[in-house]
């Protein structure tokens, strides 16, 4: 969420912030991730993650400035509206409610007002965290969410049928019913999504969107104002079935207080009047059960034996009146409640992370277990076993992917046509990798190709581990599974194409418990990984005469040296002694990371590496 | 013959199994295809719960192993707990998957290393000091660690974790964490007022990444050769 400074600093004294890197610094540490920080003109837009547990109180501005006042102990002054005084119907509407959509419901019509371009300090508002300036009214409401968390709606009341006091109903749709929303999209609804409704239709999704035939307009001269808590729960299945995530939605699917609806009511209506002038009728306020704060109780043991702490219950009682928790202290423990913001807190261990992550994470002092002698896992065991044997082999070890194009298990929401199910077997994949690794074969050196995976796959009622190994030819295999076989793995199967595949699990359960975990050191110097160069190899030979007392070694040195930095590979393919001479034949293969060598750039390489080897006494190149 | 290679992540759940095993934690698995009760519910993930939306799922067809692809290592906590009598110290690596367009940091199979511990007086200390041996170890030099507060279902209070070389000022995130949430440990049977402690996801690709500097993730699970060789 975009959170703009300036707007902050309308309810707190900006004299007594940290500048906006600490305050950032403040907030990453107690309170929320801050994803970006970002000076615009005069103002410091600060992008912080809200989580879900967090989203009830903290989408708004007020909800981000009483978390600086509790981190920084600064005053906060909340900005002025209308007194709110609840009561029932008035001459202009008569509300009725389904009290499982709506634990409260607040309306009010102001008349007389102009709808007009809004005031520059809206407009600021506004844009300093990214939203378009539409009308007057329609910003207000804008303004209000953003402000208050409490998404909020205007109608206007000249749209909504019927005469008098003009029925207003909050309801579930009628299967079929269809509405055209603000996003001039038609939705079909059934009876599970909520509606605010007039007497013959729907005027908008309930807690997601506004409908259009009740839009406000530059006609409108009498706007019905909304204020509801919505159950988080209906909204949230609404939303989803509609395929319509709103601002308002996303924040009453998180549990918006219900007290807060009144409050931003009465802020809208106030702000109306001020901005588009009018007057306002008593505000209808529907509210059969009002919230109730929830007593959670714990003792300071039970903090400071969570956290690993020695906090005081002084400092507890200080973090909670921080946070505007009414706490009572009895004997060595606490009972406390949240302020009606903080629909998150109900349990003790809910309270006790407020109490830590205010104390702060960075004063907890980290403390090493004592060391304890723990069990060997037997399945991981023997796979690590057989890992090492194989590499041992001359295998190398894949991980492959689980998704494939056939299998018995599929996939709901395939990622793509091609990867809808869960393999069956790991030979498949082998077997493409190798095709694949074959179009670089002379980089990796003949012989090579050799690989193997230990992973899952999925039959429709099982799914267990299998190894699978395969390589350019059976031999290698044959070999390897020869290897496992010395080495006490109960194993069979055919190796069909190079490729041998068995169920691990069955050969695990004929075998006894691991008495300890003797598995290889392997040699993990870290190190930085050469990125794979995306460009075509050039291939050479070279065949050099060298006396039979000049090493191999030598005559690799001195075309390494020569070829310099694109050769990326070199292999001897053949060695040949006749009349006190040696011949040595040598593979080249040239490779840039950067770009694609041309012919004439490889044979000028050549070329040098010809004229060093005939360079030597009594060396000749053929 | 020479040698052939590990896989990285290889190498690098056996380095932390043997850190970790050395202060009694042992491996534990669970199945890929998971329940939704595994997966969400027993971890305080209500349906209709918005923080569902912090996992991108995978679902199946109907079939006789689950519902859908495990979204996370932490299933294997409940499962574990389940089956065994505390005090626990688990470490379960394996893979998971996540609905999400492939790129070079995100893939749609991905790996975790889970971490739980649960006794009597284990604090959120003990998990500093866990992770901190754990990165010492791991990286062969003094390390920091830094909680940060943060959201997860599954525990309470819940932090992300953040690790840097001492002496430098640059911190990455490297893990959520916290202490196990009430309804978790009693989902899984074990009562909450006699019993504490704290778990850890770690991505397992990240720390091969980390370690290696290695740049596209989509290099672990292509069985291309000229990467594997190098390790």
């Amino acid at each position: 969420m975009l959170v703009s400074l300036n707007w902050l600093t309308t309810y707190l004294d900006s004299e007594s912030l940290p500048d906006p890197q600490e305050l950032a610094s403040l907030l990453n540490r107690h309170s929320y991730e801050v994803e970006g920080i970002e000076e615009r003109g005069d103002d410091v837009i600060f992008d912080l993650d809200i989580l879900p547990n967090r989203a009830s109180d903290s989408l708004s501005h007020i909800g981000i400035a009483r978390e600086i006042a509790t981190l920084v102990d600064v005053k906060m002054v909340l900005p002025e509206g209308d007194e709110v005084d609840g009561r029932g119907d008035n001459e202009l509407v008569s509300l009725s409610v389904d009290e499982s959509i709506a634990r409260r419901a607040l309306k009010c019509v102001i008349s007389g007002i102009t709808v007009g371009a809004s005031p520059d300090w809206l407009v600021e508002r506004l844009a300093s965290v990214g939203q378009r300036s539409i009308n007057n009214i329609v910003d207000i409401t804008n303004f209000v969410m953003l402000e208050t968390g409490q998404p909020v709606h205007a109608f206007d009341y000249d749209k909504v049928a019927g005469e008098g006091a003009k029925e207003i109903k909050i309801r579930f749709a009628k299967d079929g019913e269809t509405i055209k929303l603000l996003d001039e999209k038609e939705y079909t609804l059934d009876s599970s999504i909520p509606v605010i409704a007039d007497d013959e239709k729907a005027l908008d999704v309930a807690g997601i969107k506004g409908g259009e035939t009740s839009g406000i307009d530059e006609n409108t001269t009498r706007v019905l104002l909304s204020s509801c808590s919505f159950n988080p729960t209906i909204i949230r299945r609404a939303s989803q079935k509609l395929n319509l995530r709103t601002d308002a939605s996303k924040r009453f699917e998180n549990n918006v207080p219900a007290v807060l609806a009144a409050s931003a009511m009465g802020r809208l209506s106030s702000l109306v009047k001020d901005i588009a002038g009018g007057e306002s009728s008593t505000v209808v306020d529907l509210y059969p059960s009002p919230q109730e704060p929830i007593s959670v109780s714990f003792s300071i043991e039970e903090v400071n034996s969570l956290l690993g702490t020695d906090i005081s219950e002084e400092e507890v009682e200080d973090i909670l009146t921080r946070l505007q928790f009414n706490v009572l202290s009895m004997g060595d423990g606490f009972v406390v409640s949240a302020p009606f913001w903080r629909t998150d807190i109900s349990l003790p261990a809910d309270v006790m992370e407020e109490i830590g992550r205010i104390y702060g994470y960075d004063r907890i002092e980290s403390v090493v277990p004592t060391k304890e002698e723990g069990n060997i896992s037997k399945t991981h065991y023997y796979k690590e076993h057989i890992r090492d044997i194989l590499v041992e082999a001359g295998f190398s070890e894949v991980y492959l992917y689980t998704f494939r194009n056939e299998g018995e298990i599929e996939v709901k929401n395939k990622i793509a046509s091609d990867k809808g199910f869960l393999r069956t077997n790991l030979s498949d994949g082998i077997r493409e990798a190798l095709e694949d690794n074959m179009r670089w074969e002379p980089i990796l050196g003949e012989g090579s190709l050799k690989m193997f995976e230990i992973g899952t796959v999925f039959e429709n009622d099982r799914e267990y581990p299998a190894l699978a190994i395969g390589a350019s030819d059976d031999e290698p295999v044959e070999q390897a599974v020869t290897v496992l076989k010395e080495a006490g793995f109960d194993v069979d199967g055919e190796i069909s194409g190079g490729v041998w595949e068995i169920d691990l699990e069955e050969i695990f359960e004929t075998l006894p418990d691991p008495e300890d975990a003797d598995l290889a050191e392997i040699e993990d110097e870290s190190f930085s990984f050469t990125p794979i160069s995306p460009y075509p190899f050039v291939l050479r030979d070279v065949a050099v005469w060298v006396p039979v007392d000049v090493d191999e070694e030598v005559v690799r040195d001195v075309i390494e040296e020569k070829a310099g930095e694109m050769l990326v590979r070199l292999s001897r393919f053949d060695e040949y002694e006749k009349d006190g001479r040696i011949s040595y034949a040598f593979n080249l293969v040239f490779q840039s990371p950067e770009k694609t060598l041309s012919d004439e750039e490889v044979n000028d390489i050549m070329d040098d590496v010809y004229g060093s080897l005939e360079e030597k006494e009594g060396w000749e190149t053929r | 013959m020479s040698n052939g290679h590990y896989h990285p992540n290889t190498i690098v759940v056996r380095r932390a199994v043997d850190i970790l095993g050395s202060l009694g934690f042992q491996v534990a698995e669970g199945p890929e295809v998971e329940t939704e009760h595994y997966n969400f519910d027993a971890l305080n993930v209500p349906k209709d719960h918005p923080a569902r939306d912090l996992w991108d799922t995978f679902w199946l067809e109907e079939n006789n192993l689950g519902d859908l692809l495990r979204t996370h290592t932490s299933p294997v906590q409940i499962r574990f707990m389940e089956d065994a009598q505390p005090p626990f110290r688990i470490l379960a690596p394996g893979r998971t998957y996540r609905y999400e367009a492939t790129d070079a940091t995100h893939e749609v199979q991905f790996h975790q290393l889970e971490g739980l511990m649960i006794g009597t007086d284990v604090t959120l200390g003990h998990l500093k000091g866990t992770l901190n041996y754990f990165f010492d170890e791991f990286f062969g030099k003094d390390m920091d660690v830094r909680l940060r507060p943060s959201y997860f279902p599954f525990v309470e209070p819940g932090v992300e974790v953040d690790m840097r070389p001492k002496g430098e000022s640059e911190w990455t995130e490297i893990l959520g964490a916290g202490m196990v949430h009430p309804n978790v440990l009693e989902a899984a049977g074990v009562d909450p007022k006699k019993w504490q402690g704290f778990a850890f996801g770690m991505g397992l690709d990240r720390l091969t990444m980390l370690r290696y500097g290695i740049d596209d993730v989509r290099l672990l699970f292509r069985g291309d050769l000229r990467f594997h060789n190098q390790f």
